[in-house]
C-alpha cells in the first residue's frame, strides 16, 4: 500500500478551528487571501468573521453564484451576507459568477477558474500573501471544487503561499435550502473529470455520499453513470445515532433494487471529519488501481460528494491526489426550507484542513509516491 | 440480471444478450415503418427527435454492430420468435443481407466534453474545429470498439476512402485502420484533457500538439473486414445531440451534410435541440420545417419519434398497447421471484372494479336526486334508464351497480339541457309537454360516469393492463414506471399469499397508480419544473371542473387544454410560458398535439401526461379538452389567477 | 426459515394491508441484510425475521404495532463495521491530538507548529512511543487498532487484557527501552500515558463503582482497580513515569457514564490515596457519545414504556443487576433506558424487552421472549 499524501495532515475540527486560526494569525507576518462564497447560506460568514478579527493583513475574493430566477428571500439573505463580508474585509472584490448560461448549460465552474486564474496570473493577487484560505461554507461544489483545484495546481511548488480549506459544515438540517430545480444531467466540476476519458464501458465504481433531500440528484447520477458497482457512504459516527437507519429508510428503493448494493459494499465515514473519508477513499482507490492495472482493464472510481460539506472536503482531497472524477447534479433553483433557515451556526461543526505549505515542507523530499492513476 | 423495470433498457451497456432479451420490435416499427426505402435512412443525414424515455437510445443501441451480430447468433441458436422478428426488421432496414451484417453501426454520445470546448476561450472557429475533431476521433474509436465487441481483429481491417477522400485519408493515417485508430487515440486524449484543464495551452501550442484537423468522416467510405467480401458500410450514431449549443449544433449538422460524407449518419436528440418555434409551432405532419437554414429535404430526414398525426393516433395507441404487453411480459420473465411462480404477465390484472355497499347505496341515489332537481318526467327517466341498461348489459368491464345509475344521472342532465326551459311545475304536471328523449347511452358516457364516481365516492376505475399502457402515452419509460408499481404489489402479494395469483383489484391498482403519479409529479425537478407544476395544476383544475359537470359534456371528460392554433403561433410572445412548455413537453408532463379539428376550428392541444391523469383522476380516453388562451396559461405560471 | 415464510408469518402476526406489507418487507429485508442478521447470537435458519415474529407473538395483538414501531423507529444497532470505524478513528481523533497538545505545551507553541520544528517532531515520536494501550475486553478491538496503525504504533504498545504479570510488564519495558534507544531519546523507559480501552459504557459502573456489602461496608470495585493492582505489582522497576496520565477511553458511551466516571475516578483517587500508584492526571474520552435524548423517555414515549411494565418477568433480575440501583429491569440496568443493541451482544442497560429471556425455573411473571438475546458475560 502506497502512502497517502494527507495521511497525517494538519487538520482541526470543531472549536479547535477557531483556536487554530487564532494561533496562525497571531504571527504578525501572516497575510491572508480569503476566498469565500457570499450566498444565502447561513454559514456564509462565520469563519470569515473569525479570520477578519484576527488577521491584520487580509483581502478577500467573494463569490456570488447567480442562478436563474432566484427567490427574493434568498437574494435578500445573500445581499446581507455579502455586506457583512465586505465590511469584515475592507480590501475585497465581489465576483459574480453565472452558474448557467442561457442555454441551460452549466458554466459556473469554468468561469470561476478563469476569474481566479486571471487575478492571480495577471493581477498579482498573491503578492505578499502567506496563506490562501478557501472557505467552502457557502459555495456550491461546482464552484468550490474547481477553485481549490486551480489553487492546488498553482501553489504546489516550494515558496508558494500556504493553502487551507475551511468550512462551517452544520448538518443536513442546515445543509440545503431545498433544490426546486436541478440541471438535467450530471456534471463534473471543472477539472474533475478523471485522467482519461473513460470510454464506453469501463468498470466503474460509484461512491455516492448519501443525503436525504437529494434523492432526485442521485437518480440522475445513477442513470447516467450506470456504474458497475455502487458503494454508498453513510455518515458514522454522526450526530444522530440512527443516522444510518434514516438514510437506509429514505433510500430503501435505491438500495434494495435499483443500485443493487451489497451490504458489504457500504462505506462509513465520520460525519464531521474530512480526513476519515479521505483515508478510506484513498485506500479503496489504490487497491483497485493496482489490481486493474495488472489486469489491463480500464477502471474508474467516481465520487459524488453531495452530502455533508466535511465529507465533501474529504472527497475533494482524494480526487485531487488520485485524479478521480467527481460527479454531481447542479442546482438550478433553490427555495428556502419550509421551516425557515436555522440561524445558529454550530461551532462544534467547523473543519479545517491545511492542504499545502510549510507544515509539509519537511515532507516534500520524502513525499510518498501516489498510487497508479492511469490504467490501460 | 438487474431488475429491468428499474434500469433503463437503453443503459445495458455490458451485455447484448440481456439487452436483446428485453426488446419489443413493435416499438421500432412505430418509428421506422413509414420509411419504405431503407437506403434513404442510410444515405441521408437522419435526425431522430424525441422526448426522454421514448426509445431513442434503445434504438441506437439496437443498431450497433455488436448487438446485431449477437442477434444473428441468437437467431441461429434459439427459436425465439421475437429474435426472428428483430432480425427481419434489421433486414428490412438494410443492415443485414444474406445473413451477413453489412452496416457497422457505432454510437457516440454528445453529452459530455463537447460543450466545454466552447468555454475554454479559444475562437469560435477553433472551438468548432476541436469539436468536430473530437467527434471524428471518437467515431473512429467507437468503430474500433464495435469491431472488438464483435470479435473482429482490427489489425486486419482496411479503410476504403471516399471518392474525394484519398488524400485526406493519407493525412489521417492511411488505409490501415489501426493506424488511424492510433492517431484518433492521440487526438482524443489531447482534446479531452483540454476540457478539464485548469491552465489550458495557448492555441499555438495546441495546434502543434494536434497536428491539424482530424476529420475522418470526410474520408471514410467503408471498411473491408476479414472474412467478408463486400465492405461494411459505416453508420455513425451521434446520440444526445441536444447538449450541443446552437452554434455547435449548426456546425455539426453542416459537417455531416457535406457532400464528401458518404457514411450513414444518424443524429439522435431530445426535443430541446429544436428551436422553440420549431418544436412548438409544428404544422401538420409531413411538413418539414427549415432548421438552422440548412436545406433539409434533400439531404436530411427529420423524424419525430412520438408526434404521430391525428389520423394515426388510434392506430398508434393500439400498437403501443401491444408493445407494452410484450415488454412487461419479457421483463417479468426476468424477475426470479415472479417467474418462478408463474407470474409472467400483467394480463391478469382486474378490469372490473368492485364497489363497497356504501358506495353502491350512494350511487343509486343519484338518478332520483337528478330527476327531482331537474323536474324530468318519470316517463323520460324510465326511458333513459332503459337505454343505459341496454348498453351496459352488453359490457363486462364496468361495475354496473354504480356506473349505471351515474350514467342515468348524467343523461338526465343532458336531457335537461336539450329541453326548452319550462318551469319546473309545468313539466311535472303535464306529461304531454315532455320532449322526446334525445340522449343515448354509450362508452363515453360510461367513462364520464366513472370519473364522477371517483371524485364523488372514491369508486376506483383505473385498472387493467390496457389502462396502464394508455397511461404510458406511448412512452416506454412512463409505462414501465407505472407498471413497476403493480409488479411490486404482485411480488408482495405472492409472498403473503403464496397462491400464484396474477391479479390485483382495481382499487389496489388505482391507488398504486395514483400514488406513483403523485410521486412523479412531486419529484419533477428539471429546469422550469416549478413553472411546469403550476401550469399542470392550473390545467388539472380546468379539466376536473369540466369533467365533473353534471352532464359530462365531453363524455369521459377533459384531460387536455386547447388553444386556437392561430393564436398559439404567438407563443414566443410569452417567453416564460414557452420555456415551461418546452421542458414540460421534454419531460412528458404533457404532450403537444397540433392540428386538432373541433367546433369548426383548428386547435393546438396540450394533453396531460399519464402520471398526471392517474394522480388527479381524469379520463384516459383521448380527445376531451378545455379551451383557454395563452394569457390564461401565462397567468397560471405567474400566479396571477387566484 | 425461508425469508418468504418469515415475512408471510409476520404479515399474519401484524395484520398488515398489502401496501403496508410492501413497505415494511422492503425495509426489513434491507435492515436485516445490512445490520440485524449479523447479530452474533443468530444462526443460519434463525435470524432476525424469525426472531421478530417470535418476539411480536408475545404481545397482545393490540400492542403489537407499538412494539413493532419501537423496533422500526427507535432501535439503534451498532454493527461490527461501525465499531471498526470507531477503532480506525481512535488514533487520529483521540490519541494524536493529545500527544500534539502535550508536546506543543512543552515547547510553548501551537500544536500545528510541532510539524515545523525538528525537535518537536522528535518529541512527538518519543511521546507516542511512551504511550501504552490496554484493552479491557475483546470488544475494544485493539487488534484492529494495532492493524490500522502499523508503522505508527508498535505491537509492543498494545495489549489486550489489563492484568499483566510481571514477565509481561518486563517485556514491554524492555522493548520500550530498545525503541527509545533507536530514537536516540534520553527519556526514561517508562510509560507516560496509559490508555484503558473498552467498547461500551452505559452507566460506567463496570469500570468503577462502589458496592455496599451486607455488613454495611462500602468498597470500590471495577476494572480500574484490577488494573491498578496489576500496575502495582508490575515489577522491581517502575513501569510508569512519575506524573503519568490515565486516559479512560470507550468506543461508545452515554452521558450518564461520562459523568459517573469523571466523578468516581476523582473520588476513588482521594479515597484510596495511598493504596495504588495513582496517575497525576486523567481524562475520560470516547469515540462516540450518545446524545442526551438517546435513552427512552417514560413520558414522551409512554406507549412503549407501558409495554415495558406490562410484559415483564421479575425472574430476570439477579443480584448483579440490582447493583445498578434499580431493581425493575424494564427500563434496563440502572434504568439507563437505552434502545441499544451491539452486534456482539445487547448490553443490559438496554430496555429488557429487547434482550431478556424468561427461564422456566425462575419465571415469576410474563414469559419474556427476546428479540436480540443477551448472552451473559462474566464480568
Amino acid at each position: 500500500m502506497k502512502a497517502m499524501r494527507w495521511l497525517d495532515a494538519v487538520s482541526h475540527l470543531g472549536p479547535q478551528v477557531e483556536t487554530f486560526i487564532d494561533s496562525l494569525l497571531a504571527q504578525p507576518h501572516r497575510s491572508v487571501l480569503y476566498v469565500a462564497g457570499a450566498g444565502f447560506d447561513p454559514r456564509a460568514s462565520h469563519l470569515a468573521l473569525c479570520v477578519a478579527e484576527k488577521g491584520k493583513n487580509r483581502r478577500a475574493i467573494l463569490i456570488r453564484e447567480n442562478r436563474p430566477d432566484p427567490a427574493q428571500t434568498l437574494l435578500d439573505r445573500a445581499e446581507t451576507n455579502e455586506k457583512r463580508l465586505c465590511e469584515a474585509f475592507p480590501e475585497h472584490e465581489v465576483v459574480h459568477i453565472d452558474v448557467f448560461d442561457e442555454d441551460h448549460a452549466v458554466v459556473g465552474g469554468q468561469k470561476a477558474v478563469a476569474e481566479i486564474r486571471r487575478r492571480i496570473q495577471e493581477n498579482n493577487y498573491l503578492d505578499q500573501v502567506t496563506d490562501v484560505i478557501v472557505d467552502m461554507s457557502a459555495m456550491s461544489i461546482g464552484i468550490s471544487f474547481p477553485i481549490v483545484g486551480l489553487l492546488y495546481h498553482l501553489l504546489d511548488k516550494p515558496g508558494s503561499p500556504n493553502l487551507h480549506v475551511v468550512a462551517a459544515t452544520g448538518g443536513p438540517e442546515v445543509e440545503t435550502a431545498i433544490v426546486a430545480e436541478y440541471a438535467e444531467n450530471y456534471q463534473n466540476p471543472w477539472g474533475f473529470k478523471g485522467e482519461r476519458s473513460a470510454g464506453d464501458s469501463p468498470v466503474r465504481l460509484w461512491i455516492p455520499q448519501l443525503a436525504n433531500p437529494k434523492r432526485k440528484a442521485f437518480a440522475i447520477l445513477f442513470e447516467e453513470l450506470s456504474p458497475t458497482e455502487t458503494c454508498p457512504v453513510f455518515p458514522f459516527p454522526a450526530c444522530d445515532p440512527r443516522g444510518v437507519e434514516n438514510l437506509l429508510d429514505q433510500f430503501r428503493e435505491e438500495l434494495s433494487d435499483a443500485w443493487r448494493v451489497d451490504p458489504r459494499q457500504m462505506l462509513y465515514a465520520a460525519q464531521d471529519d474530512p480526513m476519515d473519508l479521505y483515508r478510506t477513499l484513498s485506500r479503496i482507490h489504490c487497491s483497485r488501481a493496482e489490481v486493474y492495472d495488472l489486469a489491463k482493464q480500464s477502471a474508474e472510481t467516481v465520487l459524488s460528494p453531495i452530502g455533508s460539506k466535511a465529507l465533501a472536503i474529504g472527497a475533494l482531497l482524494a480526487a485531487l491526489e488520485h485524479q478521480l472524477p467527481v460527479a454531481y447534479v447542479e442546482a438550478r433553483r433553490f427555495e428556502a426550507p419550509q421551516t425557515g433557515f436555522t440561524e445558529t451556526v454550530d461551532g462544534g461543526r467547523f473543519v479545517h484542513v491545511w492542504v499545502l505549505g510549510e507544515v509539509y515542507a519537511r515532507l516534500t523530499n520524502e513525499r510518498p509516491e501516489s498510487c497508479p492513476t492511469s490504467t490501460v | 440480471m438487474p431488475n429491468p423495470f428499474q434500469q433503463r433498457a437503453s443503459e445495458f451497456r455490458r451485455n447484448e444478450a440481456e439487452f436483446l432479451a428485453t426488446l419489443a420490435p413493435s416499438l421500432f416499427r412505430m418509428t421506422l415503418d413509414h420509411f419504405d426505402d431503407p437506403q434513404e435512412l442510410l444515405t441521408k443525414t437522419v435526425t431522430f427527435t424525441a422526448p426522454p424515455g421514448s426509445g431513442k437510445t434503445t434504438l441506437s443501441r439496437f443498431f450497433q454492430y455488436a448487438t446485431l451480430k449477437r442477434l444473428l447468433e441468437q437467431v441461429q441458436r434459439t427459436s425465439d420468435e421475437t429474435y426472428e422478428e428483430l432480425r427481419d426488421l434489421a433486414i428490412e432496414r438494410g443492415f443485414v443481407q444474406d445473413d451477413r451484417l453489412i452496416v457497422c453501426g457505432a454510437r457516440i454520445s454528445f453529452e459530455r466534453d463537447y460543450r466545454e470546448l466552447s468555454l475554454i476561450g479559444y475562437t469560435p472557429q477553433r472551438s468548432h474545429e476541436l469539436m468536430l475533431s473530437l467527434v471524428g476521433a471518437r467515431a473512429v474509436l467507437a468503430w474500433r470498439q464495435a469491431f472488438i465487441d464483435a470479435g473482429i481483429d482490427c489489425s486486419q481491417v482496411r479503410v476504403i476512402p471516399t471518392p474525394l477522400g484519398e488524400a485526406r485519408l493519407e493525412h489521417l493515417g492511411g488505409t490501415e485502420f489501426s493506424d488511424i485508430v492510433e492517431r484518433a487515440t492521440d487526438v482524443e486524449r489531447i482534446i479531452y484533457r483540454l476540457t478539464a484543464s485548469f491552465i489550458p495551452p495557448s492555441e499555438d501550442e495546441l495546434l502543434q500538439q494536434l497536428g491539424g484537423q482530424f476529420y475522418p468522416l470526410l474520408a471514410i467510405d467503408g471498411f473491408a473486414i476479414p472474412g467478408q467480401e463486400e465492405p461494411v458500410r459505416p453508420l455513425l450514431m451521434i446520440d444526445d445531440a441536444h447538449w450541443a449549443d446552437r452554434d455547435q449544433h449548426h456546425a455539426l449538422m453542416t459537417h455531416l451534410t457535406l457532400r464528401e460524407v458518404t457514411i450513414a449518419r444518424w443524429v439522435l436528440q431530445r426535443m430541446e435541440a429544436l428551436a422553440p418555434n420549431d418544436m412548438l409551432i409544428w404544422g401538420q405532419s409531413g411538413a418539414t420545417p427549415v432548421i438552422d437554414g440548412i436545406q433539409r429535404q434533400r439531404t436530411v430526414v427529420d423524424i419525430r419519434m412520438t408526434q404521430a398525426s391525428e389520423d394515426m393516433r388510434s392506430g398508434v395507441r393500439r400498437k403501443f398497447r401491444r408493445a407494452a404487453a410484450e415488454i412487461a411480459a419479457r421483463y417479468m420473465a426476468h424477475i426470479p421471484d415472479l417467474s418462478r411462480n408463474g407470474i409472467t404477465s400483467l394480463a391478469g390484472l382486474e378490469v372490473r372494479p368492485v364497489a363497497t355497499a356504501k358506495q353502491i347505496e350512494l350511487a343509486q341515489r343519484l338518478p332520483e336526486v337528478a330527476a327531482q332537481n331537474l323536474g324530468i318526467p318519470p316517463v323520460q327517466v324510465e326511458q333513459i334508464r332503459q337505454r343505459v341498461y341496454d348498453f351496459i348489459g352488453k359490457q363486462t368491464d364496468y361495475n354496473v351497480e354504480t356506473v349505471a345509475p351515474a350514467m342515468v344521472s348524467i343523461l338526465l342532465h343532458r336531457q335537461f339541457k336539450h329541453t326548452p326551459q319550462h318551469s319546473l311545475f309545468d313539466a311535472h304536471k303535464d306529461e304531454s309537454l315532455a320532449e322526446e328523449v334525445v340522449v343515448e347511452a354509450g362508452p363515453e358516457v360510461a367513462a364520464g360516469a366513472q370519473v364522477h364516481l371517483w371524485h364523488k365516492f372514491a369508486v376506483p376505475y383505473l385498472g387493467g393492463l390496457d389502462v396502464v399502457a394508455d397511461l404510458g402515452m406511448e412512452n416506454v419509460e412512463t409505462f414501465l414506471q407505472l407498471a413497476w408499481q403493480l409488479v411490486r404489489l404482485l411480488e408482495t402479494q405472492e409472498v403473503i399469499r403464496g397462491d400464484r395469483s396474477t391479479s390485483l383489484t382495481v382499487k389496489q391498482q388505482h391507488d398504486a397508480l395514483m400514488k406513483e403519479g403523485k410521486r412523479i409529479m412531486q419529484e419533477w425537478s428539471f429546469p422550469h419544473a416549478v413553472s411546469v407544476r403550476k401550469l399542470v395544476n392550473g390545467m388539472v383544475d380546468l379539466c376536473v371542473k369540466r369533467s365533473l359537470e353534471p352532464n359530462a359534456p365531453l363524455g369521459g371528460g377533459a384531460n387536455a387544454i386547447g388553444i386556437e392554433q392561430t393564436k398559439f403561433a404567438q407563443i414566443l410572445d410569452h417567453p416564460k410560458l414557452a420555456e415551461a412548455l418546452r421542458f414540460g413537453i421534454a419531460y412528458n408532463a404533457f404532450t403537444l398535439t397540433p392540428g386538432r379539428k373541433a367546433k369548426g376550428k383548428l386547435w393546438t392541444l396540450l394533453e396531460l401526461g399519464g402520471p398526471v391523469i392517474a394522480a388527479c383522476g381524469l379520463t384516459t380516453r383521448r380527445g376531451g379538452f378545455v379551451t383557454t388562451t395563452l394569457e390564461a396559461l401565462s397567468d397560471m405560471i405567474s400566479g396571477a389567477t387566484a | 426459515m425461508h425469508e418468504q415464510t418469515a415475512l408471510r408469518m409476520l404479515n399474519q402476526v401484524m395484520g398488515w394491508s398489502l401496501e403496508r406489507s410492501q413497505e415494511e418487507f422492503q425495509w426489513l429485508r434491507l435492515i436485516s441484510a445490512v445490520k440485524y442478521d449479523s447479530y452474533r447470537d443468530f444462526l443460519a435458519g434463525m435470524r432476525f425475521l424469525e426472531s421478530l415474529v417470535g418476539w411480536l407473538l408475545q404481545f397482545d395483538p393490540s400492542d403489537r404495532e407499538v412494539a413493532y414501531d419501537f423496533v422500526r423507529r427507535r432501535l439503534t444497532f451498532i454493527s461490527a463495521v461501525e465499531r471498526e470505524r470507531l477503532v480506525d478513528n481512535m488514533y487520529p481523533r483521540i490519541v494524536l491530538p493529545r500527544i500534539l497538545q502535550d508536546v506543543a505545551d512543552d515547547h510553548h507553541i501551537a500544536p500545528w507548529q510541532v510539524y515545523t520544528s525538528d525537535k518537536a517532531r522528535h518529541d512527538l515520536e518519543v511521546a507516542r512511543r511512551r504511550t501504552l494501550f490496554l484493552g479491557l475486553s475483546d470488544g475494544a478491538r485493539l487488534d484492529s487498532f494495532r492493524h490500522a496503525n502499523v508503522g505508527r504504533i508498535s505491537n509492543e504498545q498494545v495489549v489486550v487484557g489489563t492484568q499483566l504479570d510481571q514477565e509481561k510488564w518486563g517485556d514491554l519495558i524492555k522493548d520500550l527501552k530498545k525503541d527509545l534507544g533507536k530514537l536516540d531519546s534520553t527519556k526514561p523507559s517508562t510509560f507516560d500515558t496509559i490508555y484503558l480501552v473498552d467498547d461500551f459504557a452505559g452507566s460506567g459502573t463496570s469500570f468503577l463503582r462502589t458496592e455496599t456489602s451486607d455488613q454495611g461496608k462500602t468498597e470500590w470495585k471495577g476494572k480500574l482497580l484490577r488494573f491498578l493492582r496489576s500496575l502495582n505489582s508490575a515489577g522491581p522497576e517502575r513501569v510508569h513515569s512519575d506524573d503519568w496520565k490515565l486516559v479512560v477511553h470507550h468506543l461508545i458511551m452515554t452521558h450518564k457514564a461520562v459523568e459517573h466516571l469523571e466523578k468516581a475516578i476523582a473520588q476513588v483517587r482521594g479515597d484510596l490515596k495511598d493504596e495504588y500508584p495513582w496517575f497525576a492526571k486523567f481524562e475520560v474520552t470516547c469515540s462516540y457519545l450518545f446524545p442526551t435524548e438517546f435513552p427512552l423517555d417514560a413520558k414522551t414515549e409512554a406507549e412503549f414504556h407501558r409495554l415495558t411494565k406490562k410484559y415483564y418477568d421479575p425472574g430476570i433480575e439477579t443480584d448483579a443487576t440490582k447493583k445498578g440501583g434499580v431493581d425493575h429491569l424494564g427500563m434496563g440496568y440502572a434504568a439507563c433506558a437505552l434502545p441499544l443493541v451491539l452486534d456482539h451482544n445487547t448490553p443490559n442497560n438496554t430496555v429488557a424487552l429487547l434482550w431478556a429471556e424468561s427461564t422456566a425455573k425462575k419465571r415469576k411473571g410474563h414469559h419474556m421472549r427476546p428479540l436480540f438475546r443477551r448472552r451473559q458475560r462474566h464480568s
